[in-house]
């Protein structure tokens, strides 16, 4: 037998950092982000390991799930690849199955088809400690006896097991799994008559012809996904024949068969799993009582999130400070060095302008994602997504929404892609078109700028600035609730579905996770300022600058006014002038639709360029000192503000349009997602500015 | 540095800018969201992996 080539990589699905897969990432190599909702194991992931004997081998990373009965398309693509239907990925010629030993009945249904599909099955039987500590003891030997196949106790968190694990993969051959069960007699011939097409006309092995007759049996194939090879049409009338003679029987043969593999299951256990002491709540189960309490869960939801963003400001000031003197001094040194000139001109406004505006936002960005990854690792993200089950279900969507919102704080894009794990197409559809409006990391330096502007120096306490933060991401939940209400009552009628969520145990927080995760995003971070916001900061360098004002001792404000960007910043102004904005927020208006934090780079090149030669002041401070033609100040605290709002519901971002026209297929929802959320944002910011100037600020 | 040398350079700058940007944009147009390189929701270390598996 050849050395396998291919490792499919499976396990339960879970709203959790799912802490039974880091070990096998360390083996295989696949670091890849752990977070706290199923979002992130939705895409199929590959990575390259090596055996004991140097031989690569490639690991797929599957979707998690608890069944091979396909719910929703992220599950779908789990089956397809398993069964072979997938026409881009090859059928695997191992199954990695790793297992909550904690939960182990529950994890065993999903283990119980894939052993029947014939493949040679390692079971990762992982949580070794949290079995323990929840008083079970789970015999491993003797659920390998029992299953026929390597079983392997791990321990994710401590590193145990996985020398192991990876001598079991390296393996040259593996022993079939010899698990029995029980078909229910009345079934057996629907089952031989489908496993008889599959072979005949689907050109399937017997064993997985036997497995996908099983399991069409009892989910009847609901959910497809495109990719995947379709049945053909003598399965499809064997099986529409099946369906309808159980109907007319009025048998439902399907739960007895999901009845009779549980039964199996449930022996099994008997045999495998001990109580070790009886079982009372768990330390979890106390934690959550409090946690999760109908008013104090909310209590303290408020109160973490609070602190979360009191920090992102009272942290994170020093460093912010220093960066932003540092930029300063950097830009006076270069204007001190070179004699005058378009290529210092270049490198002090262009470049340390725009890029050095972006960059002092560093120590916020860090801050926000160590928070947010200690919520995660500790489990405690999985209850902000239970606690929030109710108020999505009085919108008519569900927690399963919420979890692809979370991520939508951090990035839209990885948000929208995590719709995948949404069973209703309905759902899924409304929950991409509203997932842009959480206020993501992109908008964090455009707020922060706008509340250095509006609030500035130390006088004021960084509890205010705080508040200001948390109320423009309360502002833009709002408008997904808004949103998804009202689409769900106009567009996308139909009852919401009920979401059933594990929770995970809680654990101490994996500092070395977070800090990897933290350094991650600040890099890449850095390397977007280093690569796009340089780029977009010298080509508007040039856009402000060129053409030259035919009067060389033309003030900058006329020169800036003369040049192509001040043109169509211009041609912009009627439109955004209601808004109390004026052409040169307008240039950084049309340059953000890149990403929005451009429009911070922006303002430090048009204000770089604007400003005095020999004056380094701060961005905030160039900002605060901008005035309209009359004299009047530009960057009034109504202004900041509704440029805030404008950030909070615009669609400024390139990017989540292409993912949503990817994910819908369609430029149908892409360019109305555009329409409605830049629409929102001129409408909101009309009545918020000129109501704000009618009661006199 | 005289100011006309200065002007060249600049220009010059702006122009590879300019080249670096649009050839992002049409990388980005080929391999939209997170099959990009300026995804940041996948971490550099899967990207590494996948333009490996790319290869031939």
């Amino acid at each position: 037998m050849k050395l396998p080539a291919h490792i499919a990589l499976t396990g339960r699905k879970r709203a959790t950092p799912a802490p039974e897969r880091p070990p096998v990432y360390a083996i295989t190599g696949l670091r890849q982000k752990v977070g706290n909702y199923p979002g992130v194991t939705v895409e199929k992931k590959i990575g390259i390991t090596w055996s004991q004997h140097g031989r690569p081998i490639q690991i797929i990373d599957l979707p998690g799930a608890y069944s091979l009965a396909a719910r929703s398309p992220d599950e779908a693509v789990l089956r397809d690849v398993l069964l072979g239907r997938r026409e881009d990925t090859p059928q695997p010629d191992r199954i990695i199955c790793v297992v909550d030993a904690a939960n182990l009945e529950r994890n065993l249904y999903l283990v119980h088809q894939i052993l029947d599909l014939g493949r040679p099955v390692i079971i990762a039987l992982n949580m070794m400690d949290m079995a323990a500590a929840a008083g079970m003891k789970v015999a491993a030997p003797e659920l390998e006896r029992a299953l026929g196949v390597p079983v392997i106790p791990c321990e994710a968190v401590h590193g145990k097991g996985l020398v192991a694990l990876k001598l079991a993969m390296s393996r040259i051959e593996l022993p079939l799994a010899r698990h029995r069960w029980d078909v229910p007699g009345p079934i057996a011939p629907a089952v031989a008559e489908l496993q008889a097409s599959l072979t005949d006309h689907d050109a399937r092995p017997p064993l997985i012809a036997r497995a996908e007759a099983l399991l069409l049996l009892t989910d009847f194939d609901t959910v497809r996904v495109a990719g995947s090879r379709p049945l053909s049409s003598r399965t499809h009338d064997i099986l529409n024949h099946w369906r309808q003679r159980w109907t007319a029987d009025a048998a439902d043969w399907s739960a007895a068969l999901i009845r009779s593999r549980y039964d199996a299951i449930g022996l099994l256990c008997r045999d495998v799993v001990r109580r070790t002491r009886d079982l009372g709540p768990s330390r979890s189960d106390r934690i959550d009582a409090v946690l999760c309490h109908s008013v104090w869960g909310w209590a303290i939801f408020g109160v973490i999130m609070g602190a979360l963003f009191f920090s992102i400001f009272s942290l994170a000031e020093s460093p912010m400070n220093f960066i932003d003197g540092q930029v300063a001094a950097f830009g006076g040194w270069v204007k001190g060095v070179m004699p005058p000139g378009d290529l210092r001109d270049l490198l002090t406004d262009g470049v340390i302008g725009g890029v050095g505006g972006i960059v002092i936002f560093l120590p916020q960005i860090l801050i926000l994602f160590f928070f947010v990854g200690l919520l995660e690792s500790t489990g405690y993200m999985a209850r902000a997504a239970f606690i929030m089950d109710r108020p999505m279900s009085r919108v008519g969507l569900n927690g399963r929404s919420f979890i692809p919102l979370l991520g939508s704080y951090a990035c839209a894009i990885p948000g929208i892609m995590a719709t995948r794990t949404i069973e209703n197409a309905r759902d899924r559809l409304v929950t991409i078109l509203v997932a842009p409006l959480m206020s993501c990391s992109a908008r964090l330096p455009v707020y922060l700028l706008m509340i250095a502007t509006l609030l500035p120096g130390d006088t004021v306490p960084a509890t205010t600035k705080a508040g200001l933060m948390l109320s423009m991401y309360v502002l833009g939940t709002g408008g997904v609730f808004f949103f998804a209400w009202l689409f769900k009552r106009t567009l996308f009628k139909g009852s919401p579905q009920h979401m059933i969520m594990e929770l995970p145990p809680y654990q101490p927080p994996r500092f070395q996770e977070i800090l990897r995760h933290m350094i991650e995003r600040g890099w890449l971070f850095l390397k977007n300022a280093g690569t796009i916001i340089l780029g977009i900061s010298i080509v508007l360098w040039f856009l402000t600058t060129y053409p030259k004002h035919p009067h060389p001792d033309a003030t900058p404000t006329e020169q800036i006014a003369q040049s192509f960007a001040g043109r169509a910043g211009h041609a912009l102004e009627p439109v955004i002038k209601p808004l109390g904005f004026d052409w040169r927020i307008g240039i950084g208006l049309i340059t953000s639709f890149a990403a929005r934090e451009v429009f911070v780079s922006s303002m430090g090149v048009i204000f770089g360029v604007e400003g005095a030669d020999d004056d380094p002041t701060p961005l905030r401070d160039a900002l605060r000192a901008a005035h309209w033609p009359g004299g009047a100040p530009l960057f009034t605290p109504l202004v900041c503000l509704t440029l805030m709002v404008f950030y909070v519901f615009a669609m400024q971002c390139m990017s989540t349009l292409a993912v949503v026209q990817r994910e819908t297929n369609s430029w149908r929802w892409p360019l109305f997602q555009l329409a409605y959320m830049t629409g929102t944002a001129w409408l909101v910011c009309l009545i918020f500015y000129q109501a704000g100037r009618a009661l006199g600020y | 540095m005289s100011a006309t040398l200065q002007t060249a350079v600049a220009l010059g700058i702006v122009a590879l800018a300019a080249i670096l940007l649009l050839r992002s944009w049409l990388k980005k147009r080929h391999q939209p969201g997170c099959g990009s390189e300026s995804c940041s929701a996948v971490s550099p270390e899967i990207k590494k992996i996948q333009a490996k598996l790319r290869k031939p």
